[in-house]
């Protein structure tokens, strides 16, 4: 081929080659980028091919977000609130004491997974027995959250959407905590339930955990349980004399106003710093109760209703 | 003659110390002469120390004296009306009726949380009434196996009930399990004024059955050529029995193995099995046991509490024991 007559054929100029070259760089990195979802998702494909089954709320929600879709979920007492829309139509099984799910409904789901939680765990042989890897996976406080959604998300689901969740958990709860610098830690009193034998929540409960995350001291934090709760002294209660009382009682919300009246009224109470300034509150809210992955507003909610540091 | 009035010394003796040690030990430790202070109202007691006192301990303490008086008087009266030696309130049906009332509002009505005493003690006293009006009607009326029996069935009835709720709520089995488990609370004087009045006619009917029960011991014939009416004894007895079993239940929760228990260690300890002896020296011992139970159970693990129950039973079991033991 003569180059006088096709100029166009060469080699090409110098200018040619770098404009073909940058061309094909950038069709390469194109290529790169495209294919990056599909050469990583292989382990989370093959995650997500496994059936799971996720009883907690926490699991069941971290799963939603980091793109795997379990095949059912646990019936939670709050019904559909703060639970992530797609798992709206996957499968609720109903839980109750001492085994979680009804064991005939696990076995005909036939999940290769279960993540469970500590309340179920009488269960969890019969699980195993049916060949079925159950794992307890839930954040037990406040401060593990991140890193139980990253040992979630990195087993079964995309490693992208998890490192991103961690993420902005993170920076949800750096916000909640530090955005406006904590000033005042009142000694903060948590129960949990109503009657004669209300439980305090203790430092290893999922609510403690939260109340000094968001700067209380919480009364109690010295004792542990396996539980999370303890039913303390009122002594204790009048000794410590707390600044704040929380109460996280059984009910609906047309009860608050008289448990919080028969609270402000416990006769062992009501020297309390807490009553004689009114800063007794009885909350429903279930973020108190278990763990969830939007603990950032637990804690601010916690910090601006509640202690009022905000 | 010496050894019955030796048990009701040692007892008097021991009543004395658990409610010295009641007053005095609890989850915050206050020097004894600044209990006696609190007691006393002198001023220059703290607000907080005074409110221990007099508002946490001495209610607490008279409470588990009355209870335990009621429960050891209940069994008392239970066991001589029956004749059986292993009748307590729960043949009667209270155990199962005030644990249903019990649960029923801590579960379903949490916020009417105030009425549990009523609650219990209403259910309580309506299963009483069911057993009472299932014995005393159709044929063989006002037997002692009738009796029992319909015991037996209506306190299944309520039983159940209490399983069902509990089954459907097992998220709030916790705020129960204190009750069940029976235990005294730190709420003032509130409760005891609620249910005093029906402490009061228990304790009053059981005064006057002492003697018609010791007849009744001699067998329902003689007790009738004797000029008692059994059945209207044993009716009345079951009354009392009723009230003050559901009276306790309403405070503590369910202790039925002190109703059990304490009589028998009356008799063994004593060696009488006299109504007119029984029945008083059951409340000395019941509220005894009852207290010194407490007691243990604030400040074992303190400032955790734990139900009052399993500890009265560590008190009461190698003593009953050792006595069944001595006895043959």
């Amino acid at each position: 081929m003569n180059s006088r007559m096709y100029p166009h054929a060469q080699a090409g100029t110098p200018n040619d080659r770098a404009r073909r070259l940058t061309v094909l760089a950038f069709a390469i990195a194109l290529v790169a980028i495209l294919a990056i979802p599909f050469l990583t998702a292989e382990h989370a494909d093959a995650a997500s091919k496994k059936r799971i089954v996720a009883l907690t709320a926490f699991s069941a929600n971290t799963l939603a977000n980091v793109g795997a879709r379990p095949v059912a979920i646990g019936q939670m007492a709050i019904g559909n609130k703060g639970m992530s829309r797609r798992l709206r139509r996957v499968k609720q099984l109903p839980l109750s004491h001492p085994n979680g799910p009804n064991m005939e409904q696990i076995a005909t789901i036939d999940p290769d997974v279960v993540l469970t939680a500590q309340a179920w765990r009488k269960g969890s042989k019969t699980m195993r027995d049916l060949a079925i890897t159950v794992r307890e996976m839930d954040a037990k406080t406040a401060n593990q959250v991140p890193s139980r959604i990253r040992s979630i998300g990195r087993a079964y689901g995309n490693k992208r959407l998890t490192d991103k969740l961690v993420k902005k958990v993170k920076r949800e709860i750096k916000y909640a905590k530090t955005r406006r610098p904590i000033k005042k830690r009142p000694t903060v009193l948590m129960v949990l339930g109503v009657g004669r034998t209300p439980y305090v929540f203790v430092s290893n409960s999922w609510g403690g955990s939260i109340v000094k995350a968001a700067g209380g001291r919480l009364l109690g934090g010295e004792l542990r349980d396996s539980g999370g709760f303890v039913k303390v002294s009122d002594e204790y209660v009048i000794q410590k004399d707390p600044d704040v009382i929380i109460a996280v009682p059984h009910g609906n919300a047309s009860d608050i106003p008289s448990i919080s009246d028969h609270l402000k009224s416990n006769p062992a109470w009501s020297t309390t710093k807490a009553v004689k300034m009114g800063r007794v509150y009885v909350t429903l809210d279930d973020a108190f109760l278990q763990p969830n992955i939007d603990v950032g507003h637990s804690i601010k909610r916690v910090r601006t209703q509640f202690l009022k540091n905000w | 003659m010496a050894r019955k009035s030796g048990v009701v010394v040692g007892l008097v003796v021991a009543v004395c110390v658990a409610v010295v040690a009641s007053l005095a030990y609890g989850a915050v430790s206050i020097p004894f002469g600044q209990v006696i202070d609190a007691l006393t109202g002198a001023s220059e007691v703290s607000e907080s120390t005074s409110k221990i006192v007099l508002d946490l301990r001495l209610p607490r303490s008279c409470e588990a004296i009355v209870v335990g008086a009621a429960l050891g008087v209940a069994g008392a009266l239970l066991q001589g009306a029956l004749n059986n030696p292993l009748a307590s309130p729960d043949i009667v049906g209270v155990t199962g009726g005030a644990g249903f009332g019990a649960v029923l509002i801590l579960i379903l009505f949490p916020a009417q949380v105030a009425l549990l005493p009523v609650g219990a003690l209403f259910f309580g006293l309506l299963a009483a009434g069911l057993v009472f009006a299932v014995a005393w009607s159709g044929a063989n009326r006002g037997s002692v196996s009738k009796l029992i029996l319909a015991g037996i069935a209506i306190g299944a009835m309520f039983g159940a009930g209490t399983t069902a709720i509990l089954t459907a709520y097992p998220d709030r089995v916790p705020s129960v399990l204190f009750f069940i488990a029976g235990s005294l609370t730190s709420d003032g004087w509130g409760d005891l004024k609620a249910v005093w009045p029906y402490f009061a006619i228990g304790f009053v009917l059981a005064i006057g059955l002492m003697r018609p029960l010791d007849r009744l011991s001699l067998g329902d014939e003689v007790a009738a050529s004797l000029g008692t009416k059994p059945r209207l004894i044993r009716l009345i007895a079951g009354v009392a029995a009723a009230l003050l079993a559901a009276s306790a239940a309403s405070l503590a929760g369910l202790l039925a193995f002190l109703g059990l228990v304490v009589p028998h260690f009356v008799r063994m300890a004593a060696g009488t099995s006299s109504h007119t002896y029984v029945v008083p020296v059951s409340a000395l011992a019941g509220a005894t046991l009852l207290l010194a139970g407490d007691t243990l159970a604030r400040v074992v693990a303190a400032p955790i509490e734990l139900p009052v129950g399993p500890f009265m039973v560590l008190i009461g079991v190698p003593m009953f024991l050792y006595l069944l033991r001595r006895a043959g």
